[in-house]
């Protein structure tokens, strides 16, 4: 909403300087987003000193002039007299837009080229004379610009207004503030106008069917119109508000809107069938054609303004076309209303119509004063000798509204605010804002002006005495509580440790949106795709559902990093909501982690460098944070999962409960991305593991007796997990065996083309002495036997 | 001694040190020191000897085997030595190579400032809640004084699930939900999570972000106590130096509502872009909750009275870390995340 500086000063006197009084609203509420300066066209147009003056060498009449700006030079060819160097001319310069639209272009005549020309009273307006040179203040200095030095530049406050202040959609209402703020009295009173009326002889009436969303109605006839142009005042504040100048009656009708905040319509009177208004709900099957030309279709819950026979305006939207003010209307109606402000904003809605007048209404304008507003646009109209006004204006108010008064002690507005609102200062502001207070044993009883609609509960009183205070000025004071320990829901804080547990497997974070679509679902899961709960009115193609499942997501962030960074490595995970099932939307949380890209290790500098698998990478990551999650078992077992390499998949079961899945993203998967390397995922719900967190630890005694370490080789089929051996290790490893690892797995030449060998690292060790070979060996023994027995394998090299 | 042994002894040190590695040594050893070596030949020649030499040539033999013990000794130290230095100069390495390295665990900058906000909010006693992330109407709006004919719901456009059922445009839902739950005053939390607007993603919006909503209820619970607050979470995340500023603002669920700047803390409130030259940047939203709300929590209005405020944690990291795109936050590009 804009407001023009030169506006405000009608109603307030002020010498603060224009960014003052923005930040001085501003702290009251009224926020000032920028202070924009408008200068109506007048571009290219430069106040300028005369550097040289020549008689045209063809043509004697005329002079060629030299002028200059801040180091601009411009050639200017006149025949209105000589001049001498150092006068001071207005010149417009090459591009400059005339009134009539065309542009100043360079010219030649008689050989001399010219590019500016001195300007006249007609090139802005002034005056329809374009012989006279328009005369330039005192004040003006070369370099100027034109409009600026004829102070024809306006300061306009720009404001950025919250939902609730309607009131303050207006230099009235604005003005109002500013005058509380400054705690300066408002200079004048707009609706105090008188003018001639006509008598009325022709019958008219209104007739408000519906009053639930129109509560008054005014209609006043003027006869006699003349359509012509507006004042240059009335155009150039139109103009700096950011509405085009169309006629009189028009600009009228604007002009008042944006002065006080009433919206009117004028109708052309003749265009009316039977002179009559009802204000009414569509019908069903009506239509409109608007003033922008629009075929319009009406819903019954829409209001209209109709004659006897047809919807003839939008109420309070738009008006219609066959009714509108034209160059032949005689006969007008003036309309100010008020209209329902949730009906005007859904019927302006479901017909995508904003218009000033919708915005307006839709923030509720004040009641009271739409008889008044009417008569100040008729007063315009008359005094401008625009058109007569007949009496006996039409007011048709079903339901005036009582003025709403609040008692409230002042203790219950400190006990609210602050101790600084005393109730002194309480009662100061609201008398400023126009309340009428009556201050009474600390019981403070206002009445809210008409206009302010915003005004229900005293805990508004408390808001308007503190802002005119000052919120800047309020005592800052921590409050005085019972000591108490903060905690965090135990989900969030078993979110914060599982993200330092990932942290701490070398895991960075990835945070992605709760979006997918099916297209991304369905190159994951061509069949059996999963249900995902659609999104009614998604923003973009690629949201159409919530996801439930982190994994397109992720693969998602995996391809767009491998276009970046080529194959370095990466070891993600997003820890985050999902959700299922469509007919009732749950969510809940999920985790999912990803491997991809080489990560390097070199024993020697001859094997430098070392690809390192994808899948153990990612197993690593996963066994670091379980164990770091909780003390329990963890265990992997083969499984075929749709989505991954059906070889390279495994259960994950911590503490005998399956938590999720991990392993290598199918390649057919990755192709679909768009990615070509090797990623290795794993989806993990994070509940269970939740649950085992933070469990106290105990101490096992650590034994002070040196280890017996034996390495075994075995070779045994391909297809025996690993983990098969190890088990039969530590069964038949007994008590002295402290642990069993696999360090090194090798197939290829040496060993028989269907079988691998696997290498065991075992630790023995005694709790309470040192162990020998003797007590070790017939251990080994067993072990290999079992070994031997239960999946058919021998020791290497034996 | 005579002279046999005398040059036996001189032989088998020549032996010795002449020895280039451990076989050798160990050879040479079984020459002379050996059961059928040099010395063992001496010690037979022992027997045949007259009775009377039998002492100092026994003495001069075992003097000669204990020289050679120490002769061989340091020249199987002196050879190991050398093995030593052979075998460390053959691990050599090119130390220019790349150092080995796992990737680093890296805290994602919204996960960052989520946990610095809550650790100063957890420090002035206020319990850390959440909730769903689908919500109902009546929580997201209509519980807030937000029903849906209010102009203020235009600045909120949601994505709808099912008929009454949206993604939660605020936190602010969660401050009817924790009024339920606790029941009683005083009620001191704040809500971090996730929300949503039906905003086309530009540098500055994103469809999905994150908020902290903030509540104190209790008895005779003040704006100054809401100012006082938030100043101080403001100088605890911005810094010593940062102030704070408080002017009217409009939000339905609160009654008087606020708006919060901090000075800019970038150009230390002189003006730059990032403060848009006027040295404030608007940080949250609060006020003081309308007695509505707090009716629609089970609370009576005319007992307690309490504060409510909403963070934009998008924001927070935003200017603490200098981003100058919220789009990166949800991009994942790793050159970012690793800069945290
Ligand atoms: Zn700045």
């Amino acid at each position: 909403m804009r407001v023009p500086v030169e506006w405000l000063k009608e109603y307030v006197d002020f010498d603060e300087s224009t960014e003052e009084i923005a930040e001085l609203l501003t702290m009251a509420g009224l926020e000032v987003g920028e202070i924009s300066l408008e200068r109506f066209g007048f571009e290219n147009s430069y106040v300028c000193e005369v550097v040289a003056c020549e008689r045209h060498p063809a043509r004697d009449e005329f002079f060629v002039l030299k002028v200059a700006a801040d180091g601009m030079e411009r050639i200017v060819l006149t025949n209105l007299r000589a001049y001498s160097p150092g006068e001071i001319l207005p010149i417009a310069f090459e591009g400059y837009t005339f009134p009539d639209g065309s542009k100043l272009e360079p010219m030649k005549f008689g050989g001399v080229e010219s590019n500016a020309k001195i300007m006249s009273e007609w090139d802005i307006e002034y005056s329809d004379n374009r012989e006279v040179v328009l005369p330039l203040p005192e004040t003006a200095k070369p370099g100027d610009r034109v409009p600026d030095a004829l102070g024809m530049t306006l300061e306009v406050l720009v404001f950025e207004l919250r939902a609730n202040r309607g009131d303050c959609l207006c230099v009235l209402g604005v003005a109002t503030e500013l005058a509380a703020v400054l705690n300066r009295p408002l200079k004048k009173n707009v609706f105090d106008v008188s003018f001639e009326e006509k008598k009325r002889d022709v019958e008219f009436t209104v007739d408000i069917r519906d009053a639930d969303l129109c509560s008054r109605y005014t209609g006043r006839l003027l006869q006699n119109i003349v359509i012509t142009e507006s004042t240059p005042l009335m155009k150039r504040r139109l103009t700096a508000c950011g509405m085009r100048p169309i006629n009189c009656i028009v600009d009228v009708t604007n002009y008042v809107m944006l002065e006080v905040g009433q919206p009117l319509h004028a109708f052309d009177l003749d265009t009316l069938e039977n002179r009559e208004i009802i204000v009414r709900r569509a019908a069903e099957g009506e239509s409109i054609v608007t003033i922008d030309g629009a075929d319009r279709a009406l819903s019954t819950e829409m209001l209209v303004i109709a004659d006897s026979s047809r919807p003839v305006a939008v109420a309070g939207v738009m008006g219609g076309l066959q009714t509108e003010i034209t160059d032949a209307t005689k006969n007008m109606l003036l309309e100010s209303a008020f209209f329902n402000p949730r009906s005007i904003r859904r019927t302006a809605s479901a017909l995508d119509m904003r218009s000033e007048a919708s915005m307006r209404f839709e923030k509720t304008i004040p009641l009271d004063d739409v008889a008044a507003a009417s008569n100040y646009a008729t007063w315009l109209i008359w005094k401008n000798g625009w058109g007569a006004p007949l009496s006996g204006m039409i007011d048709s108010f079903p339901a005036p509204k009582n003025p709403v008064s609040i008692s409230v002690s002042g203790d219950k507005i400190r006990s609210l605010t602050s101790p600084d609102l005393t109730d002194d200062v309480i009662a100061d502001a609201l008398n400023r804002l126009n309340f009428s207070v009556k201050l009474e044993g600390g019981e403070i009883s206002a009445t809210a002006p008409s206009r302010r609609s915003d005004i229900s509960i005293w805990q508004d009183l408390a808001e308007e005495a503190a802002r005119i205070f000052g919120y800047e000025r309020i005592t800052s004071e921590l409050p005085t509580v019972k000591i108490r320990r903060a905690v965090m829901m135990p989900n969030l804080y078993a979110n914060r440790r599982l993200r330092e547990l990932l942290f701490r497997a070398n895991l960075s974070e990835a945070i992605t949106f709760s979006f997918t679509r099916m297209e991304d679902l369905s190159k994951i899961w061509p069949e059996n795709t999963p249900a995902a709960v659609p999104i009614r009115n998604p923003l973009t193609e690629d949201q159409t559902h919530l996801r439930p499942s982190i994994i397109p997501n992720m693969l998602n962030v995996v391809a767009h990093n491998r276009r970046n960074i080529g194959d370095a490595p990466i070891q993600l995970f997003e820890l985050g909501r999902i959700f299922f099932n469509p007919s009732q939307p749950s969510e809940k949380d999920s985790l999912v982690i990803a491997v991809s890209g080489r990560s390097l290790r070199t024993p020697t500098e001859s094997d430098y460098p070392l690809p390192q698998s994808c899948f153990y990478t990612l197993k690593g990551v996963v066994e670091q944070f379980l164990e770091g999650a909780a003390d329990q078992k963890i265990e992997f077992k083969p499984v075929s999962v749709p989505a991954f390499h059906p070889h390279r998949c495994a259960e994950i079961i911590f503490g005998g409960h399956s938590v999720g899945v991990m392993g290598e993203i199918h390649p057919e998967v990755c192709s679909r991305f768009e990615i070509r390397d090797v990623v290795a995922l794993a989806e993990i719900d994070p509940e269970h593991i939740k649950t085992l967190l933070d469990a106290t630890p105990r101490y096992s005694r650590i034994s002070r007796h040196p280890a017996l370490q034996r390495d075994l080789s075995i070779i045994v089929d391909r297809d025996v997990p690993a983990e098969t051996i190890t088990d039969i290790i530590r069964r038949k490893g007994e008590d002295l065996l402290e642990s069993a690892r696999v360090f090194d797995v090798f197939t290829g030449a040496p060993i028989d083309g269907g079988k691998k060998s696997v290498s065991f690292s075992l630790i023995f060790r005694h709790p309470d002495r040192t162990l020998t070979d003797a007590l070790v060996a017939p251990i080994i023994e067993n072990v290999i036997e079992a070994i031997k027995i239960e999946v058919g394998g021998s020791l290497r090299d034996s | 001694m005579d002279q046999e042994l005398t040059k036996l002894l001189e032989d088998a040190a020549a032996a010795f040190k002449a020895a280039r590695n451990n076989q050798e040594l160990q050879d040479a050893k079984a020459a002379y020191l050996g059961k059928k070596g040099r010395i063992g030949e001496q010690m037979a020649r022992l027997k045949e000897l007259p009775s009377n030499r039998r002492g100092s040539f026994g003495d001069s033999v075992n003097k000669v085997k204990t020289q050679l013990e120490e002769v061989f000794a340091s020249r199987k130290a002196e050879l190991d030595r050398i093995k030593l230095e052979e075998k460390i100069r053959a691990q050599k390495l090119d130390v220019t190579l790349p150092g080995l390295r796992f990737p680093v665990g890296r805290v994602h900058p919204l996960t960052r400032v989520w946990n610095e906000a809550v650790e100063i909010f957890m420090a002035m006693g206020f319990d850390v809640v959440e909730g769903p992330e689908i919500e109902t109407e009546w929580y997201n709006f209509e519980a807030l004084n937000l029903d849906a004919d209010h102009p203020a719901r235009d600045e909120q456009d949601s994505f709808y699930i099912t008929g009454d059922t949206l993604l939660r445009t605020q936190t602010s839902p969660v401050q009817i939900r924790t009024m339920e739950r606790v029941g009683k005053p005083p009620v001191q939390v704040i809500a971090p999570g996730r929300t949503f607007r039906r905003d086309a993603p530009d540098a500055s919006h994103s469809p999905v972000f994150h908020q902290i909503e903030g509540l104190m209820v209790d008895k005779g619970i003040t704006m100054g106590n809401l100012k006082a607050v938030l100043e101080e979470f403001n100088r605890e995340m911005f810094g010593k130096d940062v102030r704070s500023r408080f002017r009217p603002d409009f939000f339905p669920f609160t009654e008087p509502s606020v708006e919060i700047a901090i000075s800019c803390f970038i150009c230390g409130a002189k003006g730059c872009p990032a403060c848009k030259r006027t040295g404030w940047i608007e940080i949250l939203g609060a006020g003081m909750m309308h007695p509505q709300v707090l009716r629609n929590g089970g609370f009576n209005p005319d007992e307690v009275s309490g504060f409510a405020f909403g963070i934009g944690i998008d924001r927070l990291a935003l200017l603490k870390y200098g981003i100058d795109d919220i789009r990166l936050l949800y991009e994942n590009d790793l050159r970012f995340l690793n800069q945290f």
